[in-house]
């Protein structure tokens, strides 16, 4: 089975979508510093009302050029976890999408001109190991880069906390002892 | 094959011949530096983990420059926690309340950070430490990746050649270069992507860049995304590394024959003085612009600017000045070696006969307002590394951003001022 092919219903979003202002508006960044479960229903709250509730978990976001550009903010991408979406975009600023593997969102930042092979509402299909892209609706298809296998297992594992867990298991001892020395 | 003085570093602290920009690289760090506001927090997230011990203790480096007086019972709370971090990780390498200052510049003073070190830290202006030749990486949260693994994963990012010919006029100082890149970037005047790109500097105009000056590029060009920045190390910077060296170094250069995503070139007798105006560090524009403007606030140092040469020139304009009545100035030099040296050379009681306020070496008012914040409505300026909105205290306050040379002349006149107009500025 191949775990990094995933299949999901679309949200189509526009280019230079602002982190601060229509990914998570800064007014709630400030009042709900980390806390997800506050910060799930204000999830680009500008630009499509109630998203949240019109997504179930392995749902894409499929946006545009920049996304999420502006200073790295966590709040937003800790949202797109919360609700256990994947992300593809046309490009977005490096930090952004470091912030996002470290959260665990499966994600890809270079598919260049996907906007215009999907509608909002398309199942699509995504193999991040190949880069083979799917509109399962129209059967439009494209083919990306593939994500670089370590960056593809450390999302499909859950981001850095459960990354460090593993590691904890598999290396803690022998490491205790050479750092107490 | 050829690479930049970045790719090789990174080649060579990720034990590889060869690295190419997107390649993903595991970088082993000389040090890791983090300040004072990610070591509680990340004391409490790996015991959550169940991940009691460090990498390597030796090579971790605690520092105190964001809350250095406790202006809060919480702060004074946080302090006591990284005690207990410290004695329970047994680091060697913390510097308290008082100790070293701004982790962003006592490291490269101290000759713990030197030409070619390759090193890890949780906040992105670490990208001072290319002003001394080497390359330090910004963690942010996953810094506690690298306190427990020892690495994380690293891009090895593009890199921009920037050749400065020319020379700074007189007035004109090494923070308005930045400032101007910084908005000549975001703004499409060079046509280049600039996010997460390395920006590595050349030219003969190199030659009159000292390292203070070269801290205060790297420092105003950090908030619009760059991955880092570099300067080759000249002679001087290497002969002073030498003598403060805590371990043997290799000054790393490009090769000649490196390849560069885009080659700009700058004329640095054309640049006048720059202020940036309130809301975001990429709005730079000429001072003739923001000249005039009422200041109620000023302050000069912290990581940016906060290196003696920095300070000589504040002290240079402020001797036989007084701040104007209605102004207030607080200086912060980077580091306490540096406010030692203020009190023996005489620049202290220049600033006080002025009637300038000197913090405690760090962050100053920069660090959110918790030390000398602003007030709803005033107006400041300041070489602070940001400008945004609620960076020094009240969220509508304005905060503009100059050179120490416009920010000492602006507080001896009240309004922003042209350094020019200053004599003493005219050397």
């Amino acid at each position: 089975m191949n775990i990094a092919k995933l299949r999901g219903r679309c949200h189509k979003f526009g280019h230079e979508m602002h982190m601060d202002t229509k990914v998570m508006p800064y007014k709630y960044i400030a009042l709900h510093g980390f806390d997800a479960e506050k910060l799930v229903p204000y999830l680009f709250e500008d630009v499509v009302q109630d998203f949240y509730k019109r997504t179930q978990p392995g749902d894409f976001i499929i946006a545009g050029r920049n996304f999420a550009f502006g200073k790295a903010h966590p709040q937003g991408l800790i949202a797109i976890a919360t609700l256990k979406l994947r992300l593809l975009c046309e490009s977005m600023p490096f930090n952004s999408f470091r912030g996002a593997i470290s959260r665990g969102i499966v994600c890809h930042r270079r598919c260049e001109g996907i906007t215009e092979l999907v509608n909002d509402g398309d199942i699509v299909e995504m193999d991040f190991s190949t880069g083979e892209f799917t509109n399962v609706t129209t059967g439009a298809t494209a083919r990306y880069a593939p994500v670089q296998q370590d960056l593809l297992n450390m999302m499909l594992l859950g981001g850095m906390r459960p990354m460090l867990e593993k590691w904890r298991d598999t290396h803690l001892r022998a490491n205790a002892s050479v750092s107490s020395g | 094959m050829a690479m930049t003085a970045t790719e090789k570093i990174l080649a060579r602290a990720s034990g590889k011949n060869l690295v190419r920009p997107g390649d993903t690289a595991y970088p082993d760090p000389e040090l890791v530096i983090v300040h004072d506001g990610y070591v509680a927090a990340s004391k409490s997230q790996l015991d959550e983990l169940g991940i009691p011990v460090l990498f390597d203790r030796k090579r971790v480096v605690f520092v105190t420059d964001h809350a250095v007086v406790y202006t809060t019972p919480q702060l004074a709370e946080r302090g006591a926690a990284i005690r207990k971090a410290v004695q329970e990780w047994r680091v060697e390498n913390f510097f308290d309340v008082g100790q070293g200052g701004h982790g962003h510049i006592f490291p490269m003073e101290m000759g713990m950070v030197l030409p070619g070190s390759f090193l890890f830290a949780n906040d992105m202006h670490c990208t001072n430490n290319g002003a001394i030749g080497a390359v330090a990486m910004r963690t942010g949260t996953e810094i506690i990746c690298v306190l427990a693994t020892g690495t994380m994963w690293v891009e090895v990012p593009s890199t921009i050649q920037i050749t400065l010919t020319g020379r700074l006029q007189p007035g004109v100082f090494a923070r308005d270069l930045g400032y101007r890149l910084a908005r000549n970037f975001t703004n499409g005047t060079y046509g280049v992507d600039w996010d997460y790109r390395v920006l590595e500097f050349a030219g003969d105009a190199l030659d009159h860049m000292n390292l203070a000056s070269r801290v205060a590029v790297c420092n105003t060009v950090t908030e619009i995304g760059v991955a880092n920045v570099f300067f080759p190390p000249s002679e001087e910077i290497i002969r002073d590394a030498q003598q403060r060296a805590q371990r043997p170094f290799t000054a790393v250069y490009s090769d000649p024959d490196a390849h560069y995503e885009a080659e700009l070139a700058i004329d640095l007798d054309r640049l006048n003085p720059q202020v940036v105006l309130p809301g975001a560090p990429d709005q730079a524009t000429d001072i003739g612009t923001a000249a005039g403007q009422r200041v109620d606030h000023a302050f000069i140092g912290s990581c940016g600017s906060g290196m003696y040469d920095d300070l000589v020139t504040t002290a240079r304009i402020l001797k036989g000045n007084k701040v104007a009545s209605r102004t207030r100035l607080f200086i912060v030099p980077g580091t306490t070696a540096t406010a030692a040296r203020m009190v023996e050379d005489g620049l202290m009681r220049v600033f006080q006969e002025a009637g300038a306020v000197v913090l405690p070496a760090g962050c100053g008012p920069c660090s959110r307002g918790t030390m000398a914040p602003l007030a709803s409505g005033e107006v400041s300026i300041s070489t602070g590394a940001t400008n945004v909105a609620g960076r020094m205290g009240a969220k509508d306050a304005e905060i503009y951003l100059a050179s120490p040379a416009t920010v000492a002349c602006s507080a001896v006149a009240g309004k922003i001022t042209d350094p020019r107009e200053f004599a003493t500025c005219l050397y």
